[in-house]
């Protein structure tokens, strides 16, 4: 088979246009979809705050419950250098409340209904 | 002119005017249901496809970034639905005639062969790989301009070529004794 042969098959005849029909049809889902609501966004801001958060009360945890329990520093799970920091049980502790109003805050809203 | 005119509506839908978004369709519904005919070969599927592209493009016109032609961007989106689409539900694939066409006589006739070479084509093209398909079809539609197949696909221009070239090969083979062209036919 020849190029042009080839050629002419492929190229074929186009289609006529479609009608008004076809216009009215797209533009009815257009305007249905403008029309609708847009969907709300995933709070990914708001996972991450409270990711953080919850890891910082979980290495809290381990600091300020871990010897209570009669464990030091099970199986070497935190530096030694980072246990005996001055800075450490306040900055925690500091965290652990903000935390805890924060979470208390966000389920009073909840339960009030309100967005804050 | 035309370019003008789709950014002119582009500016509106984005401004909130939906109903500006008609004159892009009046203007592409009857390419993109051609590209969409090209690639299904089915009138009302072709249809289907092509008011999905417009819903996608509608929903995506802010991300058109008005650096190229507008209808570049317009016909890269409805390739990539019509191929996502044909991933999920793959054209139907009749089985092949193996009838050799005899050489036509009659007007009549040669419109029959003239059928059959289509049809013949048509099922041959269905039966090639989706990568040498696309290329073919792209081609084709864009009245053989090899840059317009390579950003409707959003591949380079040597591999447009390189496609083009083992599709129409293998396209040769698949129908190598089984259609003849007006002229060739004539000549027998």
């Amino acid at each position: 088979m020849r190029d042009d042969e080839l050629d002419r098959l492929l190229a074929g005849t186009p289609l006529p246009d479609p009608g008004p029909a076809f216009t009215w049809a797209v533009m009815a889902q257009v305007r249905r979809e403008a029309a609708a609501p847009s969907p709300i966004p995933f709070p990914w801001r708001r996972l991450a705050l409270g990711l953080s958060l919850s890891a910082v009360l979980v290495v809290f945890g381990i600091v300020a419950l871990a010897p209570a329990a009669g464990f030091d520093n099970p199986a070497g799970a935190v530096p030694r250098s980072l246990l005996e920091a001055a800075w450490l049980r306040p900055a925690l502790l500091t965290t652990a409340v903000l935390f805890a109003s924060w979470l208390s805050l966000r389920v009073t809203a909840i339960f009030s209904g309100s967005r804050a | 002119m035309g370019d003008e005119a789709d950014r002119d509506d582009v500016r509106r839908v984005l401004d909130g005017d939906v109903e500006a978004f008609e004159g892009i369709v009046r203007r592409w519904q009857g390419p993109l249901v051609n590209l969409a005919w090209r690639f299904t070969r089915d009138r009302g599927r072709a249809e289907d496809l092509a008011q999905e592209a417009f819903l996608k493009i509608y929903r995506n016109l802010a991300h058109w970034r008005g650096e190229g032609v507008f209808s570049t961007w317009l016909f890269a989106v409805a390739t990539n639905v019509y191929r996502s689409a044909l991933r999920r539900t793959p054209l139907l694939t009749l089985p092949e005639d193996h009838t050799a066409l005899l050489p036509a006589e009659t007007d009549l006739e040669r419109d029959a062969v003239a059928r059959d070479e289509q049809a013949a084509v048509r099922r041959a093209l269905a039966a090639l790989p989706a990568r040498y398909r696309e290329a073919l079809v792209l081609f084709y539609f864009h009245e053989m301009d090899i840059p317009a197949a390579s950003k409707s696909l959003g591949v380079p221009e040597g591999t447009i070529k390189a496609r083009l070239s083992r599709g129409r090969e293998m396209l040769r083979q698949r129908l190598a004794g089984r259609v003849l062209g007006p002229a060739t036919a004539e000549g027998r």
